[in-house]
This record gives structure tokens, C-alpha cells and sequence, in this order.
């Protein structure tokens, strides 16, 4: 790791061919590199297209230049782009230019983010935003992770905060200033206002994990007998080939993963070896590997041959292993199904063409669960969800408590809910509380 | 002559400096104006209340004056909070303010090692670029190796009352301005701030038999460990109301109050506002509350507590005699506001010594504080400092902000600094349920012990004390009984089979010692002055638990010192602002670094990956989310 004040630089977009590339330059000397290319440094928040060429003379490129100078830019600090050719010659030439500058160096993984940071361009949500949008692969990954930046949750905490704050605020002018005036209707509206925050958070936290599961998608299973259909049913919903289909029992060996866009969510459906016994090595590995599989899965979707007498036995095992959260399908309804269906088993048969649209329709509703929270804020992180958790804890220990015999006690675990809610954007002070009763009742002497 | 310990005023935190470096064992100078004056209170007789209580308990603990003083001179101890919990009960007394006067002068002189010299300092004795001792007005040098500069009120004081200006350090004295102009050169953050008290009246004018009285608690409680009782005689104080008739006077007239006409810059505490500031900022209240506190047990003069003001004398007249009880009251002192320089306590480490001068320590209102106690609790610290610096050692002596409420004000004090002047509350402590006034002794006498400046009286006391203490834990946690048998003697315990140790029953709401007694007969033994301190331990063991661990990262951030050179410009990822900011607060710790006003978390932390000089280890910080995000992004 370099020194943090280095001036650092990257090529910003990918390496290889493309019509145009970009290097991003940042720190103190950045507005020297256009000197170091035979080129003058645009004026702060200008372009200017100039011809930029190597220590002995020779051409390198044409390019467009951006200065925006500190703290007025991306990273706070001065920042130079090129906007050049994306030939592989021309950015490694520029690239190599770069490096032999002294005080320059390439950027660490992150870098730029980290300056951000530290520089106060971001705060924690706005740079947890800034990753989910560069990885975002659908599209409402990519909406969800700009309102994330625009202040989903960080408004919404920050109204907690402030709620808290105030609570907690005039409980301590109820301790710290025993023989004042405190209004009893006071004492009343710090209970009220606890419960209220108490139930818009949990409001809050009741989204089904909405937020959660667009940001980091669906992992999805599939188990079953050999020559149940599994791959067949892969294939169907993938709409390509992906997985080989035969009749031969023992087909797939290996997981077969695709990935899915279903209704936004993404999802990594995975095709497994069927499940028997007695088999050779290779695929007595397979299984395990499809068993295994099924354990990490979120959902675990259970195909079996209806036609077949030992369907449900099959199917009772494997529920075992896939525990809660599965699907079960009874394939192959065109041969007969033996027995009664039990009443989760989706019907399905791809000689007959029939139930799979319902299937797809029952899948997609599973993955992209609705969002039963009245609020717009919205989780997306773990993170988030235990420190709201951590708060409303705090809350109702403080609402247990007497508030008249033990005011030190509720304004500790108010203490604690509000260092919960700082936790997600800031930190909370003492201060902070003081400016809170001063502002809102008159203190005497 | 030459002393160690040179200590300008003779106020509460002069008194307390004075008699800390004797008790180090520094050969002292008390200088001060008048000695006459030494531990005159300057505005309302009484000490302690929230916070302030807990200041007092713990200069207690360290064996300074304060305690002992208004013990033998509390005409009205009331505890504040009574009824709530240990943690926020709030020691309170009113003084008799003569009485007060002359048992801080007795105890000053009953200390070896003190000498008295009236005179008014003008300015500092430097001699090659430290500040060894100081010069009198008069032009007598004075020679020391440490100098403690308490001067309350008094540097380029004047007091306001309405329209008229008069110099003055309190009512009545001179300002200190050579001094004054002295310090300005010195090239010290000198800011302004200002800060008032009520009319004094005549109690033999006022109608005591229409008021409400409040009388003092009884038994009264002491504030120090080494007194056993409370024997001077206790009295009662007046409570009554400003009427719509007062409001409507102040209103007509508050254009002639010298903080609305403009006469006066400097920030007052907005806790302790002017009736005048009251009236016209919270206008929705029609009635303000005052207490009538008698200043001694033989004067007849009356503070009434609540109705601080600057007003013109005819305006105050009217506004008494306009409050019920007062309606033929005589005033006899009208109220003032003061402006007073101070130094930005942000030029100070936490010793309380000047970064740039190291041997000059300050200590009270000249640090932007105000009351009694705040001073006092300073010069105590100041003053072991100075002893400890002129005994040709390094002034350590700090308290954390988990160690003592001295603690607290003096980190609040040194990192952000007096924008208004500073009064402790027991809300700015983060700890307080571990920093309680019941045990203060056990958190800071030991420490005390060690550094030098506790007594041999009261070291026997607290190793009796402590002793029994722990005797008495023992014997708590090992005594156990399960809840059919206590509900046999109808404790309040939940029927869940588990048995329970004494220790966690006292956890438990409605559970006393004296009430376990009958369980455990036994436990008569323990004396009965111990057995609030053993059941507010338990009472918070848990709470307090939980806070020992934010303690615990606390004092790793806190034992990450920024050395005294560090160059800010160096730290990568510092926004000018940030820069600028730790450039000219200088912090001694990250800790510190994180209060300062206006730091960002992103900055601390720059700061200390750079003193680590490695990328961010410690799990769930924001700098280890930073970094796995970042490399999300790639
Ligand atoms: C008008 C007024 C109103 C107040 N109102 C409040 C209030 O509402 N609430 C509250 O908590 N506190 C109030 N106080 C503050 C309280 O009195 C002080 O906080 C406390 O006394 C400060 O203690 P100290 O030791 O710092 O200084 P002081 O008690 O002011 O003592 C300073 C001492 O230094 C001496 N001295 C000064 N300059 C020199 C010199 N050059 N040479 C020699 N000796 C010198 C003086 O003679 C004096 O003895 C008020 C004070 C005043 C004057
Ligand atoms: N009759 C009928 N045959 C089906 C149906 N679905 C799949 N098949 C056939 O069943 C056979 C097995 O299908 P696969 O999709 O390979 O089965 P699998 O579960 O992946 O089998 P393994 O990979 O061996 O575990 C193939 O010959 C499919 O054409 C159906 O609905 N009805
Ligand atoms: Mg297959």
C-alpha cells in the first residue's frame, strides 16, 4: 500500500479495445500530468481536446481533458481525466508515461472510492450505494441502489435519529434540571413518541427482505431423482439448451448454474446430479456436490417423476434435506400420476405442455415477494437491518423501565437505540442532546 | 524566596490549586487580591446539584476542600432526584456565604506549606521562554516553577446594569486589566463571555408567611466521606411565581437591557438565561418560578434564585415588588451581568497546562466554565500538574471521561473549546451510570493515594471503607437462596426456580439490603452508610457491564496518542477543513480527535490508518465496511 498522499491513477474503464478509454488521475499533481504529456491543463470544469505525446515527441493520441480541481470533484482532491482512443497501445503508452512521473503511482483497488470517503464526499450508505450501482445487473438493482444513494434509508434513519435525540433530550432535562417545570405532559410524550418510532421501524423491518434480496439475488436448486426432468425444467426456464437432456438415468454430473432475471431479482438457478444410490465414484461426487448445493440454497425446487411408484418416498427424503423453503414439482403428469398429489405439488408436464406457465408465475412470485412495508425506506444490507433491530430493542428496554423512578436507566437504552441509528450514517454526541434541550424548554436558574 | 507552586486567585479553583500542590508536597504562593476574599462566592451561596454534586463528591475523593467546606457550612442540603435512581441523585446545599468564606480560609491555613500574599499580579515572570513565576502591579517579581493563573471573572471584567458600565472583577473590586492586556500579548485565544446575577433582597422586607416553603432534607446528607454529620442548624427557602405584571414590565423595558441594546457581545450560558432572556424567548410562558434562599443563618440579605438580570435599578425595583411575597421588598444590591475575557481552554492539554507555555497552567472561569464547583474540580487537577512539573517531573495527572466527571468536562473543555460558558450536567457524561457522587472514593481516591495528594485522615477512612466494601461484596456474592424461600419472607422474586445470589437479588426492582436481612441476618453486619453504594453497584452491574466494553475501545483509541509534531499535512485523505482543523486543535489522542466539532468520522480514521500506517484490521468499523465496498466497486 502506497502512501495516502500519493497522486494515484487508473484506466477507469476496461482493458482491451474500445472507441474511446479513460484514465482517471487524482491528488495533488494531477494538473501537472496533461504538462507531462506535451498538453496544457484545462481550466476547472473544462474540457479541451489536445494532442498529447510522449517524452521524445511522438504523437500518443488526441484526447479530451477534464479538469475539476479539489474539493470540487469526484474524490475532493484535483482530478484530471483523459478521455483518449481505447487502443491498447495508446492506453498503455499514457499508462506508462504515468508511472514514471514521480509522485504518481496506480491506484490500489479502491482507492478512489476510499478517497471519497475520507474526504467527506460520501457518507457510508452513499459509498455502499456507489458499489451496488457499478454491480448492478438489472435494472432494478440499479433503481434500487440509486434511491439507496438519494437517501432511501438515509433520510428515513436520520428522522429516527433526530426522534430519539429529542426523546432522550428531554428525559435528561427531566433528570438534569429536577427542580424545573417540566410539563408532565412531558413525561407522557416520551413513551408516545418511543412506541411511534417503535412501530415505523418495525414497519420498516416487515419488507420481506425485499431490499436484501434484489441487492444480493436468489440462489435456487434444483433436486431430484435421476431422470425426474430437472434439466429438462432448467432448460424450459432458461429458454435455451443449457443442460444435455436424455433418458439415460445419471445425465448430469456437475452443478449446471444460469443466470436469470426474474422480475428484476437476480437469480442463480442451479441444476444438480439426480439423487441415487449405488453409483460410481463420479457420480456418487456429483451428488454430494447437488446435496450440498441444496444446502446453501435459498429455495430449493424438488422434481420428481410422478409416474413413478416410489415418487413420494423420493420426495419425502429430499424434503428432509431441502428443509423449509422448497418447491415441489411432479413431473410428467402425461404418464399418470400415481397416488395423490399432496397439496403444495405443482402439476407439470412438458410432453402435454402443461403447467409450466404456472409454474413460472408461482417461482417468480416466490423470488420477488412483495414488499409488505409501508414505508419507502428501503434495507439493503444486513448491516442496516441489525442496527434497527439493535434500535427497537433499545426502545422497548427503555419503555419496560419506569420513567419517573428510572429516568438514567431509559435514557440508556435510548442511548443505545440512537448509537444504533448513528451507526448507519454517523455517530451520535452528548452534545447533540444538550442542543436538543436548550432549544425546546426554558431552563432557569 | 522562591516557591514550586505559584497559584494567582483565591477563588474555588485558586483555593483548590493552593491546597492540592500543598498536599503534593509543593511549597506554595496564594496571591490574590484580597485574602479577605478567598472563597468568596460570587453569585448564588450554594454548591452542588446534577453534575455539580457529582464534581464535589469527587474533589472529596482526591481530598480537596470543597466538600469539607460546605459541610461545615450547608444551611439547606437537599438531594436532588431522591426518588429516581443512585446514578442521578444530585448533592446540593446551600451555604451560609460568610461561613463559607472563613471555613475555606481555615482549611487553606490549617494546610502546611501554603503562603498568603495580597497583591494584584500584572504579569507573568518568563525567563527564557518559560513561565517561572509572576509580577505584582506593584512590580514585585515573584518566582516559582509553575504558575496557576485562576482569575475567575475578573480579566478586563465590566459590569453592565442597564445603561452603566463599571470595570470591575465582581461587584464592589477592581478588575484584573494589566493582566488582562498582558495575556492578549501573549498571544493566546482570549474570547469574551458574560454571565449575570439576580438582586439581593432584604429579607426582613419579604412576606414569608404568604410563600411556600421547602425545607431542607432531613437527615441532611454530607457531600465529603470524612464528615460523620451535619451539625449546622438547617432552614428553609421561599418558593413563589413572576406574574403577568412582571412579564409586562421586563417587555416595556427589555430595549434597556444592555444584551438587547447591543452593549454587550459576549455569550452567556443559555442554562442559567436572564429573567429578561427567559420572558422574551420562551414568550408562550406566563409564570417563571423562583426560589427565595436566605445567604446565611444570621444576614438577612435573600438570593432570589431564577431572576438573574442587567435591567436599569427602577426597572428591577418594579419587577420584584410585582412578584406575590414581594410586594414591599427592598433590593439591597441590584442584579448585574459581567463580561469577562477567557481563554479558548482549546490552548490547553489536558493537564491543564498551556501547550505553549508548559509551566502555566489555567484553571476556572478563565478556562470558559462557570460555577463553583467546575472551578474548583479544575484546580485541583492544575494544581497537582503544577506541583508535579515544578518538582522537575512530567504533569500526567489526567482523568478519562470514564474515570471521573472531571474527566468529562475537561476533555469537553480542551476539544471543542467554551462557545458558551460550561456547566456540568450529568447528560454529558456517557458513563453515568459507573460515574456516580456515591462512588466517587472508589473510582479516585486510590488514585489519589498513589499520586500524593490524599491526607493521612482520610487515607485510614477509605482503606476502612474500602475493607468493609469488599468484605461485604463477598459476602453478597456468595449468599444464595432460591425464590420459594425468599417469597417465604415476601420478597418481590420471579417464580422461575432459579436460585439467586444476594448480589443479583439487589439487582432486582424493590429488593434493599435491609429488606435481605431478613433472609440473611448476617448481613446486619454491614454498616448502613454502605448500603446505598452496594446496591446501586448492583442495580447497574449489567448496564454497567455493557459500558465497560465501550470503555474498553474507548481507552484503545485513547492510548493511540498523535504524537505532538505530526505533521497533518502528511495524513492522506484529509479534507483542508479536517487539516485545518486537528492543525490548530492539536489532539492528544484519537479519542479526542473524534469530539472535536466539525471532525468526520472519515477523518479519525485517516488519521489513524495513517499513525497504523496498515490498512484497517479491527472488524465492523466504517474503515473495514470502506474497504470491502471498495473492492465491490472494482
Ligand atoms: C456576576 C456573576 C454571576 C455569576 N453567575 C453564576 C451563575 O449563574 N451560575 C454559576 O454557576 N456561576 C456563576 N458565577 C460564577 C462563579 O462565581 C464562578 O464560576 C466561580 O466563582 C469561578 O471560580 P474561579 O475560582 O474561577 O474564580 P473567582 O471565584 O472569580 O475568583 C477569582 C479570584 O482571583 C482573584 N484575582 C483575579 N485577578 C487577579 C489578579 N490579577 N491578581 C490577583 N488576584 C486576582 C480575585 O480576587 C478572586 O479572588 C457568577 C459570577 C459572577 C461574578
Ligand atoms: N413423458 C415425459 N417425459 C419427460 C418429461 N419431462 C422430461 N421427460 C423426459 O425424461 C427424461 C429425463 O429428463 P432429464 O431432464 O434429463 O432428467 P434429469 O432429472 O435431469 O435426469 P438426470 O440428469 O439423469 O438426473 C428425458 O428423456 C426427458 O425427455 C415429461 O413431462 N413427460
Ligand atoms: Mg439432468
Amino acid at each position: 500500500m502506497g502512501s495516502e498522499t500519493d497522486t494515484i491513477f487508473a484506466l477507469a474503464t476496461p482493458p482491451g479495445k474500445s472507441a474511446i478509454a479513460v484514465i482517471r488521475i487524482s491528488g495533488d499533481q494531477a494538473a501537472d500530468v496533461p504538462g507531462a504529456l506535451a498538453a496544457k491543463c484545462p481550466e476547472p470544469g473544462c474540457f479541451s481536446l489536445q494532442t498529447l505525446s510522449d517524452g521524445t515527441g511522438a504523437v500518443i493520441d488526441q484526447a479530451l481533458l477534464l479538469f475539476m480541481a479539489a474539493p470540487r470533484s469526484s474524490t475532493g482532491e484535483d482530478v484530471v481525466e483523459i478521455h483518449c482512443h481505447g487502443g491498447v497501445a495508446i492506453t498503455q503508452t499514457l499508462l506508462g508515461v504515468l508511472v514514471n512521473l514521480s509522485g504518481l503511482r496506480p491506484a490500489d483497488a479502491g482507492e478512489f472510492t476510499h478517497r471519497m470517503f475520507h474526504n467527506g464526499k460520501i457518507d457510508l450508505l452513499g459509498a455502499e450505494s456507489l458499489a451496488d450501482i457499478i454491480n448492478a445487473d438489472t435494472h432494478r438493482q440499479l433503481v434500487q441502489a440509486w434511491s439507496q444513494m438519494r437517501g432511501a434509508l438515509r433520510d428515513p434513519v436520520t428522522g429516527w435519529r433526530e426522534a430519539v435525540i429529542k426523546t432522550a433530550a428531554e428525559l435528561e432535562a427531566v433528570i438534569d434540571f429536577p427542580d424545573e417545570e417540566i410539563p408532565p405532559s412531558v413525561v407522557a410524550s416520551i413513551s408516545k413518541r418511543a412506541e411511534t418510532l417503535i412501530d415505523e421501524i418495525s414497519d420498516c423491518l416487515d419488507d420481506n427482505r425485499i431490499g436484501e434480496i434484489v441487492r444480493d439475488g436468489v440462489q435456487i436448486t434444483l433436486l431430484g431423482p435421476v431422470n425426474a426432468g430437472k434439466s429438462t425444467l432448467l432448460n424450459r426456464i432458461a429458454n435455451r439448451p443449457v443442460a444435455i437432456v436424455s433418458d439415460e438415468a445419471g445425465t448430469t454430473r456437475d452443478l449446471v448454474p444460469v443466470s436469470l432475471d426474474i422480475g428484476g431479482v437476480p437469480v442463480m438457478l442451479t441444476d444438480t446430479a439426480g439423487i441415487r444410490q449405488n453409483t460410481g465414484a463420479v457420480e456418487a461426487e456429483g451428488i454430494s456436490r447437488a446435496l450440498s448445493a441444496a444446502g446453501d440454497a435459498d429455495y430449493t425446487i424438488i422434481v420428481v417423476d410422478g409416474s413413478r411408484d416410489e415418487w413420494r418416498g423420493d420426495y419425502e427424503a429430499l424434503a428432509e434435506i431441502a428443509g423449509h423453503e422448497h418447491i415441489l414439482v411432479v413431473n410428467k403428469t402425461d404418464l399418470g400420476i400415481v397416488g395423490m398429489p399432496p397439496a403444495n405439488a405443482l402439476l407439470m408436464s412438458f410432453v402435454d405442455d402443461c403447467g409450466i406457465d404456472e409454474f413460472l408465475d408461482y417461482l417468480a412470485a416466490k423470488v420477488v415477494r412483495a414488499n409488505s412495508a409501508q414505508t419507502s425506506a428501503i434495507i439493503t444490507r444486513a448491516r442496516h437491518r441489525q442496527a434497527l433491530e439493535a434500535t427497537i430493542r433499545g426502545l422497548k428496554a427503555g419503555l419496560v423501565l419506569d420513567l419517573e423512578q428510572n429516568p438514567e436507566l431509559v435514557a440508556e437504552e435510548f442511548r443505545l437505540a440512537a448509537t444504533a441509528l448513528g451507526r448507519i450514517t454517523g455517530e451520535i454526541d452528548a452534545e447533540d442532546l444538550l442542543e436538543a434541550i436548550f432549544s425546546s424548554f426554558c431552563i432557569g436558574k | 524566596m522562591s516557591y514550586d507552586v505559584i497559584v494567582v486567585g483565591g477563588g474555588h479553583a485558586g483555593s483548590e490549586a493552593a491546597a492540592a500542590a500543598a498536599r503534593m508536597g509543593a511549597r506554595v504562593a496564594l496571591v490574590t487580591m484580597h485574602l479577605s476574599k478567598i472563597g468568596e462566592m460570587s453569585c448564588n451561596p450554594a454548591i452542588g446539584g446534577l453534575g455539580k454534586g457529582h464534581l464535589v463528591r469527587e474533589i472529596d475523593a482526591l481530598d480537596g476542600l470543597m466538600g469539607q467546606a460546605i459541610d461545615r457550612a450547608g444551611i439547606q442540603f437537599r438531594m436532588l432526584n431522591k426518588s429516581r435512581g443512585p446514578a442521578v441523585h444530585g448533592p446540593r446545599a446551600q451555604a451560609d456565604r460568610k461561613l463559607y468564606r472563613s471555613v475555606i480560609q481555615a482549611l487553606l491555613s490549617e494546610q502546611e506549606g501554603i503562603s498568603f500574599i495580597e497583591a494584584a499580579v500584572g504579569d507573568l515572570h518568563v525567563e527564557a521562554g518559560e513561565c517561572r513565576g509572576i509580577v505584582t502591579e506593584a512590580g514585585a517579581i515573584i518566582r516559582g516553577g509553575a504558575v496557576v493563573l485562576t482569575t475567575g471573572t475578573f480579566l478586563d471584567g465590566l459590569i453592565h446594569l442597564g445603561a452603566e458600565k463599571t470595570p470591575a472583577g465582581r461587584i464592589g473590586e477592581s478588575p484584573s486589566k494589566a493582566l488582562a492586556t498582558r495575556l492578549r500579548a501573549l498571544d493566546l485565544p482570549v474570547g469574551r463571555l458574560k454571565t449575570g446575577t439576580p438582586p439581593r433582597l432584604d429579607g426582613r422586607t419579604i412576606a414569608w408567611n404568604l410563600l411556600e416553603m421547602q425545607p431542607a432534607d432531613n437527615p441532611p446528607i454530607p457531600f465529603s466521606t470524612l464528615t460523620s454529620q451535619i451539625n449546622v442548624p438547617q432552614i428553609e427557602c421561599g418558593i413563589t411565581r413572576t406574574t403577568a405584571k412582571t412579564h409586562q414590565i421586563i417587555a416595556e423595558s427589555i430595549h434597556l437591557s444592555p444584551v438587547y441594546s447591543g452593549q454587550i457581545s459576549g455569550q452567556g450560558p443559555r442554562y442559567c438565561p436572564s429573567i429578561e432572556d427567559k420572558v422574551h424567548r420562551f414568550a408562550e410562558k406566563t409564570s417563571h418560578q423562583l426560589f427565595l434562599e436566605p445567604e446565611g443563618l444570621d444576614d438577612p440579605t435573600v438570593y432570589p434564585n431564577g431572576i438573574s438580570t442587567s435591567l436599569p435599578r427602577g426597572v428591577q425595583d418594579a419587577l420584584v415588588t410585582s412578584i406575590p411575597g414581594l410586594e414591599s421588598t427592598k433590593i439591597m444590591q441590584y442584579g448585574y451581568a459581567i463580561e469577562y475575557d477567557f481563554i479558548d481552554p482549546r490552548a490547553l492539554t489536558r493537564t491543564l497546562g498551556l501547550r505553549q507555555l508548559p509551566t502555566l497552567f489555567l484553571a476556572g472561569q478563565i478556562n470558559g466554565t462557570t460555577g463553583y464547583e467546575e472551578a474548583a474540580a479544575q484546580g485541583l487537577v492544575a494544581g497537582v500538574n503544577a506541583s508535579l512539573v515544578a518538582a522537575g517531573g512530567v504533569a500526567d495527572f489526567v482523568l478519562d471521561r470514564s474515570d471521573a466527571y472531571i474527566g468529562v468536562m475537561i476533555d469537553d473543555l480542551t476539544t471543542k473549546g467554551a462557545p458558551e460558558p460550561y456547566r456540568m450536567f450529568t447528560s454529558r457524561a456517557e458513563y453515568r451510570l459507573l460515574l456516580r457522587a456515591d462512588n466517587a472514593d472508589q473510582r479516585l481516591t486510590e488514585r489519589g493515594v498513589a499520586l500524593g495528594c490524599v491526607g493521612a485522615q482520610r487515607i485510614a477512612a477509605w482503606r476502612e471503607k474500602s475493607s468493609r466494601l469488599g468484605r461485604a461484596r463477598d459476602q453478597l456474592a456468595m449468599l444464595s437462596a432460591t425464590p420459594k424461600m425468599l417469597r417465604s419472607h415476601d420478597l418481590p422474586v420471579p417464580r422461575d426456580g432459579a436460585a439467586r445470589s444476594a448480589a443479583e437479588l439487589l439487582s432486582l426492582e424493590g429488593i434493599t439490603l435491609s429488606r435481605l436481612q431478613a433472609v440473611w441476618p448476617d448481613l446486619g453486619q454491614i454498616p448502613a452508610q454502605l448500603h446505598q453504594q452496594l446496591e446501586a453497584d448492583c442495580r447497574y452491574a449489567s448496564y454497567v457491564q455493557r459500558q465497560r466494553v465501550d470503555i474498553d475501545a474507548l481507552k484503545r483509541d485513547e492510548s493511540m496518542k498523535i504524537p505532538e509534531h505530526l505533521d497533518f499535512s502528511l495524513v492522506g485523505g484529509l479534507s483542508a477543513e479536517a487539516r485545518d482543523l486537528l492543525t490548530s486543535h492539536r489532539p492528544d489522542t484519537i479519542a479526542q480527535a473524534n469530539r472535536l466539532p466539525g471532525m468526520t468520522p472519515a477523518a479519525v480514521l485517516a488519521v489513524l490508518r495513517h499513525l497504523k500506517r496498515v490498512p484497517p484490521a479491527s472488524p465492523n468499523t466504517s474503515g473495514e465496511l470502506i474497504s470491502q465496498l471498495a473492492g465491490e466497486a472494482q
